[in-house]
């Protein structure tokens, strides 16, 4: 069969189109194809190249190396951390925080820390997850209508909250 | 201390405590905790390292104060490789944290029930165990050793991802809760995937102690919680110990159903298999792992007269690391299972009831 477009050489790509439910065939050469964009350019096209599985595995891989995010505390660029699945250095979890985000909502269903916190330091953690806990407290005490006792848990977090400093009261996005 | 540890079969605190012995075999706690000023030990120099490894050290004072024993500490590049494989086959150290030695360091308390590994994936991870059912045993030691460290040293935190670790896996509570579990009835009756498939939901994952060619033997398992973010220390914790009191309650189930059943059957294979536990002359690793779970199952029917705790010696005893760090030599194939048989024999006459 010849090249529907050329007719000269033989058609080797055929394009079978369901359009508003007609059939329309096309059959073309290699290069009346690649002209019209029906052929990728396999020119330079290497299909298991090195990020083949990261590609796979992460398809929003863009593979900037120049763009990429890098931990100024080790060194480590999220491609790396890609390849190996560890992070270099705690601060990374910073430099790549938004990167990891959606990763870690994957394995974990969570982006948010709850549980046991340092006890070290200002304290602010271990307030904050104090509060947190208390106003949960405060949510089911009110749920079944014990007040008094809401109250009291209801002053109780306002003591706390002034002892944290004004940006960090601990509150839930 | 250490080499009381490695000689014994029995660990300390493997004292047939705990609930639900019949089928829970122990209760294991994880906590991964790195220092905020340092890079992560699969990245770190062996100055960084050795760094880090100072720091763990120092403060062990401070541990021995707490009241549950005093502790060694260990650097593994100091032991001989036998040494290291019996950590490791003991579950004392991971299989990755004797790989390379140099800078790796273990705290070690003198009952085995607290070993914390440095530098291992991160910088501390301190394990606990406790026979039996007893998760929050476990969690009291860990949580406490904890935070004896953390009023000395500088965790790396953050409020989001909570406690940082080197694999997002793990970061949050940087917690891994573990049950061991004996379940030859769920196995014989092939009940077990339904099982594994309820667990997978409930974001827990099962999987055998002791493999060979891909097929799980000995019917031990493990399992153990795969999310650590977003969920409460206490959360996973008492979702574990009420799953493994359902698989429990199935795992029962299952065996009353066998012993109605096939009560002639059972009891042949009990005594079948103790008799060649007991009397070969050659024992193969796998062919031994796989009797001792008819004869414990056998002693939990009260078929064999033994001990429970005999189970959990012969399972140590059996291993190739063990055999040959005792023989103090590399033994072939053929002089393994001999001594294999050896140590199995003895053993039987000293827990003997």
């Amino acid at each position: 069969m010849l090249c529907d477009q050329c007719k000269k050489r033989e058609a080797v790509v055929h394009i079978a189109k369901i359009e508003n439910g007609r059939r329309t065939e096309l059959h073309l050469c290699a290069e009346c194809a690649r002209k019209q964009g029906s052929l990728p350019d396999y020119s330079n096209f290497n299909i298991i190249d090195n990020d083949f599985f990261r590609k796979m595995a992460y398809p929003d891989y863009s593979g900037q190396a120049e763009e990429e995010p890098r931990c100024n505390s080790c060194g480590m660029t999220y491609s790396e951390f890609n390849r190996l699945g560890k992070f270099g250095c705690p601060d990374c979890y910073e430099a790549f925080r938004e990167e990891i985000t959606p990763l870690v909502r994957r394995i974990h269903g969570h982006t948010k820390h709850v549980g046991k916190v340092p006890n070290r330091g200002t304290g602010v953690f271990r307030t904050a997850n104090q509060i947190k806990r208390l106003r949960q407290r405060l949510k089911k005490l009110v749920q079944d209508e014990r007040y008094e006792e809401a109250a009291r848990v209801r002053d109780e977090i306002r003591m706390l909250e002034r002892q944290l400093p004004p940006r960090q009261n601990g509150k839930e996005e | 201390m250490l080499q009381d540890i490695l000689k014994t079969p029995l660990i300390p605190w493997q004292d047939g405590s705990g609930d639900l012995t019949d089928v829970v075999l122990d209760s294991r706690i994880r906590l991964s905790r790195n220092l905020k000023k340092y890079v992560f030990p699969d990245k770190a120099t062996d100055a960084e390292l050795a760094a880090v490894l100072a720091e763990g050290e120092r403060y062990m004072p401070s541990l021995n104060t707490l009241g549950g024993g005093t502790y060694e500490s260990i650097h593994l590049y100091d032991l001989t490789s036998w040494e290291r494989e019996v950590l490791a086959e003991r579950h004392l150290v991971s299989a990755s944290h004797i790989q390379k030695p140099q800078n790796r360091g273990l705290l070690l308390r003198q009952d085995g029930a607290v070993s914390i590994m440095i530098n291992e994936d991160d910088h501390f991870c301190i394990q606990t165990g406790a026979a039996g059912l007893q998760l929050d045993k476990a969690w009291e030691d860990a949580t406490q050793v904890d935070d004896a460290l953390e009023a000395k040293l500088n965790f790396a935190f953050r409020d989001d991802f909570g406690y940082l670790t080197a694999s997002p896996s793990l970061t949050g509570t940087g917690l891994i809760a573990g049950v061991i579990l004996h379940l030859p009835g769920l196995v014989l009756m092939k009940r077990l995937n339904r099982i594994v498939q309820g667990i997978t939901k409930l974001g827990f994952t099962m999987c055998g102690m002791y493999t060979e060619r891909n097929e799980y033997i000995g019917n031990v398992f493990q399992v153990t919680n795969q999310i650590t973010l977003g969920v409460s220390e206490e959360d996973i914790i008492g979702q574990l110990k009420k799953l493994a009191t359902q698989i429990v309650q199935e795992e029962r189930n299952c065996r009353n159903l066998l012993w109605t059943h096939n009560q002639n059957a059972m009891k042949d294979r009990f005594f079948r298999n103790y008799g060649v536990l007991s009397h070969a002359w050659m024992l193969d690793f796998y062919e031994t792992i796989d009797f001792l779970s008819d004869f414990r199952m056998g002693i939990d029917f009260g078929i064999i007269q033994e001990r429970p705790q005999a189970y959990h010696a012969l399972l140590t005893a059996a291993g190739p690391a063990y055999l040959q760090w005792q023989a103090g030599k590399e033994l072939n194939d053929e002089e393994q299972d001999l001594q294999r048989a050896k140590v199995i024999r003895q053993l039987l006459q000293d827990y003997a009831i």
